[in-house]
C-alpha cells in the first residue's frame, strides 16, 4: 500500500501541472461552443479588443481570426444538421408515442434550421465581418481614417450593447411582474401555480441579465 | 363463475398486509437524481466530464468549461408516456380516490415514469439549481384475478449549489463542492383493490424525507493537448437527514474518474471512465465501473454510457436558445427470485437558455 502512495506521489510530482487552465485549447473550445448559443457569452479571440478596437490593425486581426472560427463552426453545424436530419427522420418513423413524435419533429426542424445557420456562419458571419469588408474594399481611405471608422464603430457597438441590455432587462422585468400580479389574483390553484412558476422563471431571467 | 371471486375475496379479506412484492422494486430507482438527460446517459461516468450547453454537471469542478459570463436556463424532462406522469400526482393527493388506485391496479405492464423541471444559473465557478419538482413512479401488478400492486413513487424538491476554486497556486488542481438540500415525499406500498375500498387512507401512506448533502470533489488537469484529468468526487454524502428513512434514498458513493479529449479535426470528443465504490453494499450496484463518451459537433450532442447493469444513449440538438433531446435507457436487474429482468425507458427533454 505504501508503494502505491509513493508511486502516486512520484507520478504527480513529475507530471507537469496546468498553471493556467483557461489557456488550454480544449477548455477554450468548450467555452467557444457556447458562443453559437449566446454570442455574448464567450469569445476567446482578442478578448479585450472585442469590447473596443483601438485601431484598424487590431480589428482586422480580430475579424480574420473570428472568420476562421465562424467557418469551422458553420461547417460543424452544416454536417451535424444534415446528420441529425437523417437521424430524426428515422426516429420519427419509428416513434411509438405522441411525445416521441413531437420531440423528433421539433429536433428535425432544428436540424434543418442548423444547416441554414451553419451556411450563414460560413458564408456571411456577422455584422463585424460585413463592416470589415465594406471599409476594406473602399479605396482611398488613409490609415488614420480607417482607425477613426473602427473607433466610431466600436463606440456604436458598446452603445447598442448597453441599450440592448436595458431593453432585455425591462422586458423580462415586466413579464415577471405581469405573471406575478396575475398569479396573486388567480383563484384556481393550478393557474396560480403555473403563473407563479412563470413569474419566478422570468424574475430569475431578469436577475441573470441585470447582474 | 368468475362473479363469485369478488365475494369470496371480500369474505376472506384480511387487512394485514404482507410486504413481499415491494422487495421486487428494482434498485436502479436509486439512480434517478440527474438534473438533465445528457448526464443521466453518462451516469457516474459524468465525474470527470466537462460541462456542455444547458447542463449542470454532477461534479462541481466540471463547471470550468462554462463561460465566465453567467447564463440562465430552464430544463424540463420526462417519460414519453405523459399519462403515466399524471398518475404520480394522483398518488400524492390527500384526497386520493379509489378510482386512482384502481387505475394503477388495472395496468398489466409495469409503470415506470419520471418527470423533472429545473431552473438553473451557471458560470465557470458557480451554479445554482432549483428543482421545484422531480417525480418518479414505479409500479407493477401481479395476479390478474385479484390484482395486487407494489408501488414506489417519490416527489422531490431540491436546491443545489456548486462552487469550485482554482488558480495558478493550485497547479492544475481544482477543488469544488456541491451543497444540496433535498425535500422528498414518497409512498411505497403493496395493496389490492379491497385494501383501497376498505380504507383508502391506509393505502400508499405518504412519508417525508429531508436531507442535506455536502459533496466534495478534487480534479487534477494535466497540461497536455488532450487535457487528461483524474477526478475524485464524493456523492450523496449526507450531512444531516430527518424523518422517515426512504429505502430508495440516494446511497453515498466515492467516485474515481478519469477522462481525456482526443484531438479531432471537427467536434469535441470526450472519453470517460469512472469507478464508483459504494459506502453501503446492501444492494446489487455496490461497486461499478462505467465507461462513457460524449461527442459534440455543431448542434449535435451525443452522450453514451455503459456498465454491467445499464446502457444509455442520449441525443440532443441545440440551436440558438433551444435544446431538444431524447434518452434511451436499457437496464438489467435481478428480482427477489433471482430472475434477470430488463427495463427499457425513453425520456425526452426540452431546455431554453435565456
Amino acid at each position: 500500500m505504501k508503494a502505491f502512495w509513493l508511486s502516486f506521489l512520484i507520478f504527480f510530482s513529475s507530471a507537469s501541472s496546468l498553471a493556467k487552465l483557461k489557456d488550454n485549447e480544449v477548455i477554450k473550445e468548450y467555452k467557444e461552443s457556447f458562443s453559437a448559443v449566446r454570442p455574448d457569452l464567450y469569445s476567446n479571440i482578442h478578448k479585450t479588443s472585442n469590447e473596443y478596437w483601438k485601431d484598424w490593425n487590431s480589428f482586422e486581426s480580430y475579424i480574420l481570426d473570428k472568420q476562421d472560427i465562424h467557418e469551422k463552426q458553420g461547417l460543424g453545424y452544416m454536417i451535424s444538421g444534415a446528420l441529425m436530419t437523417v437521424l430524426t427522420s428515422i426516429g420519427y418513423a419509428q416513434a411509438d408515442s405522441a411525445t416521441q413524435e413531437i420531440t423528433y419533429s421539433l429536433a428535425q426542424s432544428l436540424s434543418i434550421g442548423a444547416i441554414g445557420y451553419g451556411a450563414y456562419q460560413y458564408y456571411i458571419g456577422d455584422q463585424d465581418r460585413s463592416f470589415y469588408y465594406i471599409v476594406n474594399s473602399t479605396e482611398g481611405l488613409s490609415s488614420a481614417q480607417r482607425d477613426q471608422f473602427v473607433s466610431h464603430y466600436s463606440a456604436e457597438k458598446r452603445y447598442q450593447k448597453d441599450r440592448l441590455k436595458t431593453i432585455t432587462m425591462i422586458t423580462y422585468g415586466l413579464i415577471a411582474a405581469a405573471n406575478l400580479i396575475n398569479a396573486s389574483q388567480a383563484e384556481d390553484e393550478t393557474t396560480k401555480d403555473v403563473l407563479y412558476s412563470l413569474g419566478g422563471v422570468y424574475t430569475l431571467a431578469f436577475l441573470s441579465v441585470t447582474f | 363463475m368468475s362473479s363469485i371471486y369478488p365475494i369470496l375475496l371480500f369474505l376472506f379479506y384480511s387487512p394485514v398486509k404482507a410486504q413481499v412484492l415491494t422487495s421486487e422494486i428494482p434498485d436502479y430507482l436509486l439512480e434517478q437524481s440527474y438534473s438533465d438527460l445528457s448526464h443521466r446517459a453518462l451516469k457516474r461516468a459524468c465525474n470527470a466530464s466537462l460541462a456542455v450547453v444547458s447542463t449542470i454537471p454532477c461534479n462541481p469542478n466540471s463547471l470550468i468549461a462554462l463561460p465566465d459570463k453567467s447564463f440562465f436556463f430552464v430544463n424540463v424532462y420526462g417519460s414519453d408516456q405523459l399519462e403515466d406522469i399524471r398518475e404520480i400526482d394522483t398518488l400524492f393527493r390527500d384526497d386520493k380516490s379509489v378510482e386512482a388506485v384502481e387505475e394503477i391496479l388495472r395496468e398489466q405492464s409495469p409503470i415506470n415514469a419520471q418527470a423533472s423541471a429545473s431552473v438553473n444559473y451557471a458560470k465557470e465557478n458557480f451554479s445554482v439549481s432549483v428543482i421545484p419538482i422531480r417525480a418518479s413512479l414505479f409500479s407493477f401488478t401481479r395476479n390478474p384475478i385479484n390484482p395486487q400492486a407494489a408501488t414506489y413513487a417519490k416527489k422531490d424538491r431540491e436546491v443545489k449549489v456548486q462552487y469550485n476554486f482554482y488558480d495558478e497556486k493550485t497547479s492544475g488542481f481544482v477543488f469544488g463542492v456541491n451543497g444540496r438540500f433535498l425535500s422528498r415525499e414518497y409512498v411505497m406500498d403493496e395493496y389490492t383493490l379491497l385494501d383501497a375500498v376498505f380504507d383508502i387512507r391506509s393505502v400508499l401512506p405518504k412519508k417525508r424525507y429531508r436531507a442535506l448533502y455536502l459533496e466534495p470533489a478534487v480534479t487534477y488537469y494535466f497540461d497536455s493537448a488532450w487535457l487528461p484529468r483524474i477526478s475524485f468526487y464524493a456523492e450523496n454524502t449526507v450531512l444531516d437527514s430527518q424523518q422517515d428513512e426512504d429505502p430508495f434514498s440516494d446511497r453515498p458513493y466515492l467516485n474515481f474518474g478519469a477522462a481525456l479529449n482526443p484531438d479531432l479535426p471537427l467536434g469535441l470528443l470526450e472519453i470517460l471512465l469512472n469507478y464508483s465504490k459504494s459506502m453501503n453494499s446492501d444492494f446489487n450496484r455496490s461497486d461499478t465501473l462505467r465507461v462513457g463518451a460524449r461527442y459534440t459537433m455543431g448542434l449535435l450532442n451525443i452522450s453514451f454510457g455503459i456498465d454491467e447493469f445499464d446502457t444509455s444513449l442520449s441525443i440532443f440538438t441545440t440551436l440558438w436558445s433551444l435544446r431538444f433531446g431524447i434518452l434511451y435507457e436499457d437496464r438489467t436487474y435481478e428480482n427477489i427470485l433471482g430472475e434477470e429482468r430488463t427495463d427499457e425507458s425513453v425520456l425526452v427533454e426540452f431546455s431554453y437558455i435565456f
